[in-house]
């Protein structure tokens, strides 16, 4: 039954179109709460905070993780393959995933900038999150001398 | 909805470098105050501080109660930031050394951190009491001192506070010198005043107001 489920269809600021079987989409609580909310399998829901480019890497995601019999070992590979994006892609997509409220999405993408960031010097943090630096260097002296034990 | 989407927003007023930001492409993304907050609230007392010279709003955002009351939260659930506080008397050197370590590590001894305590030219040192990361100490130049000096330490951001107040109960001077604390949660307990007043502290509450004391 699961295979013949029905279809709902998500449609992106940009008027892309994604279909979806109900069973996986009723799992994101917003697209659930829509769905109860009317019968709108034969609607098309629009997502007008999601652009079509992002919400192919979300659907991606969902299709690999709703698979049936997909082992941990398949997930764990898909993750680390699904999360090869550029820090402004990764952000987009944890925008999506809040919007659509999946909070494991979103939770694998915050460990994933956790990790990006993880003993980096402060230039490439600020590279990572495309940050200028608004401080004069004596401004920045200034604030590495206040908190100069977590400097050493 | 989740916290962080309530959350006040700190960054309104930092975010109209458009001028910069048109210069450089790949400088034109804009993190979400939410994200940002989040992941910054997983991240060690010590990063983060590192992380107040990352720009400036980043400074204002942790230096924000909302922001510290998350990180709090945060550490009071994650078992990796609860730390052991140790007080050893080091012979060699006559004096008393505090030490942090982790609590689930297996390499205890080898992970232990030296700290600054606060006021280091006096030798004798005690930790008194401590919850949420905030702890009592003890203070003295010479080895019985019927007043030695109260502070109030929260090692995580290497600050304490005189406590000058009447603290007294010489029986818990005694079984005090190993205790566990949620060493790494009370941040920021400067600024969430309310959190260290726990039973033992009560006179706290009402008799003194803390001046801090920088290590």
């Amino acid at each position: 039954m699961m295979s013949l489920g029905k279809l709902i269809t998500l449609k992106t600021n940009d008027n892309e179109e994604f279909k979806l079987d109900k069973t996986v989409a009723v799992k994101l609580e917003i697209i659930k709460n829509i769905v109860q909310d009317v019968d709108c399998t034969s609607n098309v829901i629009p997502l007008p905070n999601i652009d079509g480019k992002t919400m192919t890497k979300v659907v991606k995601y969902w299709k690999k993780h709703s698979e049936e019999g997909v082992t941990e070992v398949q997930l764990k590979n898909f993750d680390q393959d699904f999360l090869k994006m550029s820090h402004s892609e990764l952000h987009d997509v944890h925008l999506a995933a809040k919007y659509l409220d999946d909070n494991q999405l979103k939770e694998v993408i915050i460990q994933e900038f956790l990790d990006r960031i993880k003993g980096k010097p402060i230039e490439e943090i600020r590279e990572v999150f495309g940050i200028v630096n608004d401080y004069t260097p004596e401004e920045e002296e200034e604030v590495r001398r206040e908190n100069a034990w977590a400097f050493e | 909805m989740n916290r962080e989407d309530v959350g006040k927003s700190v960054l309104g007023s930092s975010n109209n470098n458009t001028e910069q930001m048109d210069v450089d492409q790949a400088l034109t993304v804009h993190f979400e105050e939410g994200i940002i907050m989040n992941i910054l609230s997983r991240l060690s007392v010590r990063s983060i501080y590192q992380y107040k010279c990352v720009p400036k709003f980043w400074n204002t955002l942790i230096s924000d109660p909302y922001f510290k009351m998350k990180h709090f939260n945060h550490a009071k659930n994650d078992q990796t930031s609860q730390k052991f506080l140790i007080s050893h008397l080091c012979s060699n050197e006559h004096r008393f050394n505090s030490y942090c370590c982790p609590i689930s590590s297996v390499q205890m001894v080898e992970d232990a951190q030296k700290l600054d305590r606060p006021l280091s030219s006096k030798p004798f040192f005690r930790v008194w009491c401590g919850c949420d990361g905030l702890v009592v100490v003890l203070v003295s130049g010479i080895v019985v001192d019927k007043h030695p000096i109260h502070l109030l330490w929260n090692p995580s951001i290497r600050e304490s506070w005189s406590a000058l107040c009447t603290i007294q109960d010489p029986s818990s001077y005694q079984n005090i010198g190993l205790r566990m604390v949620n060493y790494y949660s009370v941040v920021f307990m400067n600024q969430v005043v309310g959190l260290y007043c726990v039973h033992p502290l009560d006179h706290l509450r009402h008799g003194c107001k803390p001046a801090l004391i920088r290590t």
